[in-house]
């Protein structure tokens, strides 16, 4: 007959082992929150910016909430530098605005020409798209596109220069066609230099190639040297975003931290995590033939070209129909 | 103490280690799960190819100039902005550009056997970035006197279009010596990739933007400098990176019409027009297709199988049959015959896409 001693040490060593097991699993648990925890800390400090949403002209924050799952929506993506050489929020060298449809499976992106002449929102006045970002940062630049295009925006993301070179190096580079030599006498040199307002010589020259981010940064930034200036530079950007998609389905969770590391303070989006998260598979499973591009060229807008000052006159009665095929009319 | 204590005190310093282990055992095991941890290209030379190619070919790899022979890599100049290498006709000289350096590019001439400068032909770097020039893509003329090369030589700076074209210049002599043979369309980038023919004219490669606002490029004929020339390609293929066979009878060329995909293209060339095309790659971003020296097969750069996740371009080979082996279509539209399978030669390796490889038997 076993003692009682020995009866009760059955179920401590039981729960000793139990324990043991457990602070086992806490330290491997402890192992992955150190390894993602950049992660952690950028998706928390670059997304769910809701703040950034205009108030009175899009109820897009309420809405947001809302909308059903699969529901398509519209991102305002917004890329511009970050660098100290404009006082207050720097002007957006692109704006693109995506309608994501995870339903149909379709994307469309609609390229903004950064000189077309719009009135500001809020508060009225007129100027070129791109500078509505300076004045009042992702809200104005949203309000400004949904009150002038008529449409709504569920969502903005923003992304810096030096961002977008990291997470293409991060993923090893892009492949591209180069469709034109892209020629520029005076390329910007302002990045990680001592005078912001620098300028150099590029030259991509033509043809399938594999850039890295330096270079895919020069392809989709120069406009100085093509005829169709900010619009070749547009149809550049599209194409971008295609290789970038084509990478995105070689990204695993354990790159994440990588990437949030690259990205640092260069990415910040009205976006939550959960949605971000929801995302990224349907944009990696995303066919090329059901991404539809658009580049407002042509009749879509008229020049005025005086002495310093250049810009893209909208003819909207063309613009908007073209629009509303693809993002609906608020 | 008792022994007890001890035997405790000692397990549980044991645990704590343990379970910092697991800690960064866990952390350790989640980074080797990285996909995208860039894979570095190896060096061509201390590579092998997958199989061999006959012959000789210089190629151009991440700023470096190699040559291939019986399976072997030599380095003939190390990675510094090396590319676009081309060979004389005799085979003892080679061509090459070198982008050192911010806002310019220069030409060389370097020995074949030891890769060594023997003479750089263009002076282009200034300390005014406006000065600075770009030389590309030079090539010999059949006869091995001459280059031809495209650049943005502009004899005094003006604020004009920095578009491309192409020049003809006798080898050693001065840039002022240079004859100017096309007149690029403004602001479209230009002229490029000048091919001499044995007639005295060049095959080169015109860029222009359709009424669409779209770029496109095509192959243009010249039989003689300032000839304004004529289109052997239509503007909707959008070709370019010709590449002439040994006898002159073929042109291999990309062409790229909806700019997401390429198409590896061969067309018979009887000195004045081309005849149908035959497609023989499609769906891979292939570039830089250049002839084996009999004229009976290819290689071109293109990314490597699915192994190869990073998509630096790796060195193929096609044979190519002969055209009486394929059906004859109307002139200027793709066959359906069924094109040979593609075979990649590298691995692992980063080849410069827009240096095609110069192959001597």
């Amino acid at each position: 007959m076993r003692s009682r001693s020995s009866r009760r040490r059955g179920p401590r060593w039981a729960l000793t082992s139990v324990l043991l097991l457990l602070s086992l699993v806490f330290s491997a648990g402890v192992g992955a929150v150190a390894f993602y925890l950049p992660v952690l800390a950028a998706t928390a400090a670059a997304t769910g910016h809701t703040g950034d949403l205009p108030l009175q002209a899009s109820p897009a924050a309420s809405q947001n909430a809302t909308r059903p799952p699969g529901a398509p929506f519209t991102v305002l993506l917004l890329g511009s530098d970050n660098d100290e050489k404009f006082s207050g929020a720097p002007l957006t060298q692109s704006m693109i605005l995506i309608r994501v449809d995870p339903t149909a499976k379709q994307v469309t992106m609609l390229s903004i020409p950064r000189d077309l002449w719009v009135t500001w929102y809020p508060g009225g006045g007129a100027g070129k798209i791109d500078e509505i970002h300076a004045h009042g940062g992702p809200s104005a630049a949203i309000s400004t596109v949904e009150r002038n295009f008529h449409i709504r925006i569920d969502d903005y993301i923003w992304i810096g220069l030096k961002g977008l070179i990291k997470v293409i190096d991060l993923m090893g580079g892009v492949d591209l066609i180069v469709s034109n030599p892209v020629l520029d006498d005076y390329y910007p040199a302002d990045i990680d230099t001592e005078d912001p307002f620098g300028y150099q010589r590029v030259a991509v020259l033509p043809g399938a190639q594999h850039l890295d981010g330096v270079h895919a940064l020069q392809y989709v930034r120069s406009r100085h040297g093509d005829r169709r200036g900010d619009f070749a530079r547009s149809q550049r950007q599209q194409q971008l975003l295609l290789a970038l998609k084509a990478k995105a389905g070689q990204v695993g969770p354990a790159d994440l931290p990588d990437l949030a590391t690259a990205m640092g303070s260069e990415l910040r989006t009205s976006m939550s995590p959960q949605k971000v998260a929801q995302l990224l598979p349907f944009l990696g499973g995303l066919k090329p033939e059901n991404i539809r591009q658009v580049v407002l060229l042509g009749d879509y807008t008229s020049e005025v070209n005086e002495p310093g000052n250049y810009a893209l006159i909208p003819h909207w009665s063309l613009i908007l129909p073209l629009v509303h095929q693809s993002f609906p009319a608020a | 103490m008792t022994a007890r204590t001890w035997w405790r005190l000692g397990f549980g310093v044991f645990w704590v280690a343990a379970m910092m282990a697991v800690a960064v055992g866990t952390y350790n095991a989640l980074g080797t799960r990285k996909a995208l941890r860039a894979r570095q290209a190896s060096a061509p030379h201390e590579t092998t190819p997958i199989f061999k190619l006959p012959g000789t070919l210089y190629l151009a790899h991440k700023g470096g100039i190699y040559r291939m022979q019986d399976g072997v890599f030599a380095e003939l100049q190390k990675p510094a902005g090396w590319t676009q290498v081309s060979v004389a006709p005799e085979g003892r000289r080679l061509v090459v550009v070198q982008r050192s350096g911010l806002n310019y590019s220069d030409i060389y001439l370097l020995d074949g056997a030891s890769g060594q400068i023997t003479n750089a032909l263009t002076q282009n770097a200034s300390s005014v970035v406006e000065f600075n020039h770009w030389s590309f893509y030079p090539r010999f003329t059949p006869d091995g006197a001459n280059l031809f090369f495209s650049g943005d030589k502009r004899p005094n700076y003006t604020y004009g279009p920095p578009d491309l074209a192409i020049w003809e210049v006798p080898v050693g002599q001065p840039m002022s010596k240079a004859i100017k043979w096309s007149e690029p369309n403004d602001y479209t980038g230009g002229d490029v990739s000048p091919v001499p023919l044995r007639s005295g004219g060049i095959i080169y490669v015109k860029y222009n933007v359709d009424a669409k606002g779209q770029s496109y490029s095509q192959l243009w004929l010249a039989k003689r400098p300032r000839d304004p020339g004529r289109a052997l390609t239509q503007p909707e293929e959008s070709c370019a990176q010709p590449a002439l066979s040994a006898d002159q009878s073929q042109v291999a060329m990309v062409c790229a019409g909806d700019q997401r995909t390429t198409r590896l293209m061969v067309a018979p060339f009887d000195g004045s027009a081309l005849g149908p095309r035959r497609t023989l790659v499609e769906g891979k971003l292939a570039a830089g297709p250049s002839w084996a020296p009999d004229g009976a097969s290819l290689v071109f750069y293109a990314p490597g199988a699915a192994s190869n996740a990073t998509g630096n371009f790796q060195l193929w080979w096609l044979p190519v049959p002969a055209p009486a082996a394929a059906a004859a279509p109307a002139a200027g539209s793709p066959t359906p015959a069924p094109a040979p399978t593609p075979k990649q030669v590298t691995d692992n390796l980063a080849f410069d896409a827009l240096s095609p490889a110069a192959w001597l038997k």
